[in-house]
């Protein structure tokens, strides 16, 4: 990377940072001149110091590992789900015509719904959380793993047929590469959507997590504390994307 | 690799209407032969291309080659118009393709790529990915690829269809540059009169749907082409003889739309 290009993301990362600092400075002298009261918005230094107690106390470390448990264990077990069973629908057409009526039925279910459903089912604890997670973040990359399968240019497997592929070279030569930009874009979704669900459920029925914190600083009116933790989700969110981004870059080179 | 075509005719089904696309072709093509194939959109060019390369089966009628196999390779590799290039693969990846799905060891495919790119001018370039490259670039990569598997016949569907203009006058010229040493057997499908007469040996032109053989023309000028030749009196007589022709084609398929 030449200095011209550092110097470039420098700039770039300055630029994208305007319109944080700008809502910050709005923030903060907003409660500082008294214009909005404390109780409907607290000064976003007294946020700062809240988000300060609760990471050196340990307390943010505690309730963020076990989002992220959680998190990690439905999200990736989606992932090989869903991409396995794509993978089996998408490359067969009675597999679709059986499943596919079954998917647009289920589709729009919201996955949270299910919840009491799943603590009969499966006792309290991280079991019910869990599988929502698992359910709601395995349809987007389940849709996105049969229509990357089904894009595929016939061209292109036309191409590889006549140098020679055989039917299984086709596939892992072919079709599932062919096919990764698509699932990846699943995975972005199923990603995203397993942050906002296990913090929505751990705020209903979790004894811990940052969810279980969130509903906890609202039934105490504690706003430096909400702020602060929706500060963590938002870091943490973009430090997800970046590192799909990474992950993206790693796994399909040959992007535009 | 000699080719020959015997009543040939190829029909579908387009929203249950019964489409003839091509009747009773016969032809043949001699071994080490540039045949140029024109015709109007919709004459059923590029279906002629795929059944000699068994990608679609002939309704009726018969393809069979004759001569001795002198490569390792398959017997036809297609050069398509899109190109067709593996956008996941390198240009050195996209190359070895054939040979690695037929086994050739990893050390010899290796040689072979590098051999090919030397040939098609693209040293430098081995790493790339066909989204980085010009167009005329991939269609050079596209056509290394299908060399590289070493086929007895290739064929071509209006593999410069989507270049520029000058662009594509300069690839004709290497694109003859290469098959001079190779001497493979070409069928070669285009719509453009000037680039039939400048590459092939013979010019078929087709009627419109369904596509027969209207004209065999025998282009009388000496090996190797030159892009001189184009301004040449002999030139301007075959494609003049060419384009009166499939004038008459044209119009009808025009009048039909």
């Amino acid at each position: 990377m030449g200095s011209s290009q550092i110097w470039t993301k420098i700039k770039s990362f300055f630029v994208n940072s305007i319109p944080f600092i700008a809502i910050l400075i709005l923030w903060e002298s907003l409660g500082q001149l008294g214009i909005i009261k404390p109780v409907f918005l607290p000064a976003f230094s007294k946020v700062l110091v809240a988000l300060y107690d609760i990471t050196v106390s340990g307390k943010l470390f505690f309730h963020f590992t076990r989002t992220i448990y959680r998190m990690a264990v439905g999200y990736f077990s989606a992932v090989i789900f869903a991409i396995l069973f794509g993978l089996a629908i998408g490359l067969s057409k009675p597999m679709r015509q059986f499943f596919n009526p079954l998917i647009a039925a289920t589709y729009p279910l919201p996955k949270v719904s299910l919840l009491s459903l799943f603590i009969v089912w499966l006792g309290l604890g991280n079991p019910p959380i869990i599988a929502i997670i698992f359910a709601s973040a395995s349809y987007p990359i389940l849709l996105n793993t049969i229509t990357g399968i089904l894009q595929v240019d016939k061209t292109l497997i036309k191409a590889a047929e006549n140098l020679g592929a055989n039917h299984r070279q086709v596939l892992t030569k072919v079709v599932f590469p062919g096919a990764i930009p698509i699932i990846f874009g699943g995975l972005r979704i199923g990603a995203a959507v397993s942050l906002i669900v296990v913090v929505a459920i751990e705020m209903y029925i979790a004894s811990d997590g940052i969810g279980y914190l969130l509903a906890w600083a609202t039934e105490f009116h504690l706003l430096e504390l909400l702020f602060s933790l929706l500060i963590v989700i938002g870091i943490f969110g973009i430090i997800l994307f970046k590192g799909l981004d990474l992950c993206e870059s790693i796994l399909i080179p040959w992007k535009k | 690799m000699k080719i020959v075509l015997d009543s040939i005719c190829k029909e579908f089904f387009s929203r249950g209407l019964r489409v003839e696309a091509l009747k009773s072709i016969s032809l043949e093509v001699e071994d080490s032969e540039f045949l140029t194939v024109l015709g109007p959109s919709g004459s059923g060019k590029s279906t002629l291309l795929f059944i000699i390369g068994g990608i679609e089966k002939a309704s009726s009628g018969e393809v069979s080659f004759h001569g001795e196999r002198r490569s390792s390779g398959p017997m036809s590799a297609m050069v398509w118009q899109q190109y067709a290039l593996f956008p996941w693969r390198t240009v050195k990846e996209n190359i070895i393709f054939g040979n690695e799905v037929r086994g050739i060891p990893k050390h010899e495919r290796n040689s072979l790529a590098d051999r090919f790119i030397e040939l098609i001018q693209l040293k430098g370039f081995e790493n790339h990915y066909p989204h980085e490259l010009s167009g005329g670039m991939q269609q050079r990569v596209a056509l290394a690829r299908s060399l590289c598997n070493d086929p007895e016949i290739l064929l071509m569907d209006e593999p410069l269809a989507a270049l520029d203009a000058q662009t594509r006058t300069l690839m004709q010229i290497e694109l003859l540059k290469i098959w001079s040493q190779f001497q493979k057997t070409v069928v070669y499908v285009t719509h453009s009169i000037e680039e039939a007469v400048l590459l092939g040996d013979r010019v078929v032109i087709l009627t419109s749907r369904p596509g027969q053989i209207k004209e065999m023309i025998k282009v009388e000028l000496e090996r190797p082409r030159t892009l001189d030749m184009m301004r040449s009196q002999a030139f301007h007589k075959i494609s003049d003889l060419a384009w009166s022709s499939i004038q008459d084609e044209l119009l009808k398929t025009s009048s039909k739309k």
